[in-house]
């Protein structure tokens, strides 16, 4: 059962103060000729049909506590993925007064995408290493079939 | 009917197997287009499954019965109405007025949506919702003159059978003009229904984020998704009915084909001329020339 989450990852894309650079990196990579499609990877539009949260950008003390509700309201199971130098420990910002330190200080983190910016083919190749290591794990359950959350 | 019919053929795992096979074909026509990779055939089973077995998360202030309702009333009516199509291309089943229930079942996928966006309590479903219902007033009065179109050149036939025994015995509908006009009109109002480029305004990424699906999960999104695959099986399959004399033989099929493949083409190529084509500015053009239709077939033209 653990093929169907591997093959079918639905990303949602978060942007923590980021400056921009991933994103470009991350539209070259969704339009590199339907690459991601192929491997069943879809970037979504609404957090409640995303199976992982794409970080970017570094997590200051306003938008980490928006990446909270965040996994509040996603649907489970969900994974994190932090993208860019800026997630994983502040890159270029690291010195800043606002930096409330890398995202996996805050949470747990299942794969990590280093660079500044990382190429298109380093994006690809996370959300693959996040599909192998969903196929390896053991079998996922959901906590409760019907939850009631806040609306967004 | 056996209960093995509604479960086997022609029923739920048949309907589902081949709107899963028309919806990769039609996104392989699409990557074709575009000159990219498309996914690969299981790709459909995997999302479905993988949906299934994820949460359903209802917001708080939703009202849960209507949430919860919408999305299956969506999947059930179009799933009846591919049965009453293909009990009537294979078998030559029906009953008298099934072309009307046909045409009243597809609308209540749309008016699932509406529903389902406006009971999610959300401001941008609300907003996508009723975008929705724009688009169903602009392509549901056309769609009916197309409709009438058909009835008035085979005589007043009201049954989907008997409209393609009459196509076998006499000639197709759009072997005449008005028929010809009437196909033009119905291919536009189903790209509308099937919310494809550029009818899919009420869902823009950027905008309003899916629209009044987007605080759907799990379970229920995935019968919204699957509601849309069939709808893509059985719109091609009531063209050829309506206007090509079903898919009885091998030539039937190769029309389904020709139809299905058409649609896709017209997607692409709106896609590709403009994408944010004003629909209501569309209205009234469609309204006239499907009265002009109407009024050809009535000289017998």
């Amino acid at each position: 059962m653990n093929r169907n989450f591997s093959k079918s990852l639905w990303v949602y894309h978060f942007t923590a103060s980021s400056c921009m650079g991933c994103n470009t990196s991350i539209v070259d990579a969704v339009e590199a000729e339907g690459v991601l499609e192929k491997y069943g990877i879809v970037f979504v539009d609404s957090i409640r049909h995303a199976d992982c949260i794409l970080v970017t950008g570094i997590i200051n003390f306003r938008n980490l506590a928006k990446l909270k509700v965040l996994c509040n309201q996603i649907s489970k199971p969900f994974y994190i993925i932090a993208l860019g130098n800026c997630s994983l420990n502040g890159g270029v910002f690291n010195d800043s007064y606002n930096n409330s330190g890398s995202l996996d200080k805050h949470m747990l983190t299942d794969v990590a995408i280093s660079g500044c910016p990382p190429k298109p083919a380093m994006i690809l190749m996370g959300l693959l290493e996040l599909e192998k290591k969903i196929k390896i794990k053991k079998i996922i359950k959901r906590k409760r079939i019907i939850t009631r959350v806040k609306k967004l | 009917m056996t209960a093995l019919e509604y479960l086997l053929f022609p029923g739920f795992i048949f309907i589902v197997t081949a709107s899963f096979l028309v919806s990769w074909i039609d996104m392989k026509i699409t990557a074709f287009l575009e000159d990219r990779n498309s996914r690969s055939l299981l790709q459909h089973l995997f999302d479905v499954i993988k949906l299934t077995r994820k949460e359903i998360v209802v917001p708080r202030d939703a009202s849960i019965v209507l949430f919860l309702i919408s999305p299956v009333l969506s999947f059930c009516t179009l799933i009846a109405v591919c049965m009453i199509l293909v009990r009537a291309v294979m078998f030559g089943e029906g009953f008298l007025g099934d072309i009307f229930v046909v045409f009243y079942l597809m609308l209540l996928p749309s008016i699932a949506v509406v529903l389902g966006g406006v009971s999610s309590f959300n401001p941008l479903s609300y907003v996508g919702a009723v975008k929705n219902m724009n688009r169903i007033i602009f392509y549901e009065l056309p769609l009916v003159m197309a409709i009438n179109i058909v009835i008035i050149k085979t005589g007043g036939m009201i049954g989907v059978q008997h409209i393609i025994k009459w196509q076998l015995e006499n000639k197709v509908v759009m072997g005449s003009v008005s028929g010809i006009i009437a196909f033009f009109i119905f291919v536009i109002c189903m790209q509308a229904k099937m919310a494809q480029i550029p009818f899919n305004i009420f869902e823009k990424e950027f905008d309003i984020a899916k629209g009044a699906n987007m605080e759907y999960s799990g379970g229920l999104l995935c019968l919204f998704m699957m509601s849309r695959w069939v709808l893509l099986l059985i719109t091609p399959l009531f063209a050829s009915i309506m206007f090509l004399g079903g898919i009885n033989s091998i030539t039937g099929i190769t029309k389904y084909f020709i139809v299905f493949i058409i649609m896709g083409i017209v997607k692409k190529t709106y896609f590709m001329g403009e994408n944010n084509v004003k629909t209501a500015s569309l209205r009234n053009p469609l309204l006239v020339i499907s009265l002009i239709g109407v009024l050809l077939a009535i000289i017998g033209l």
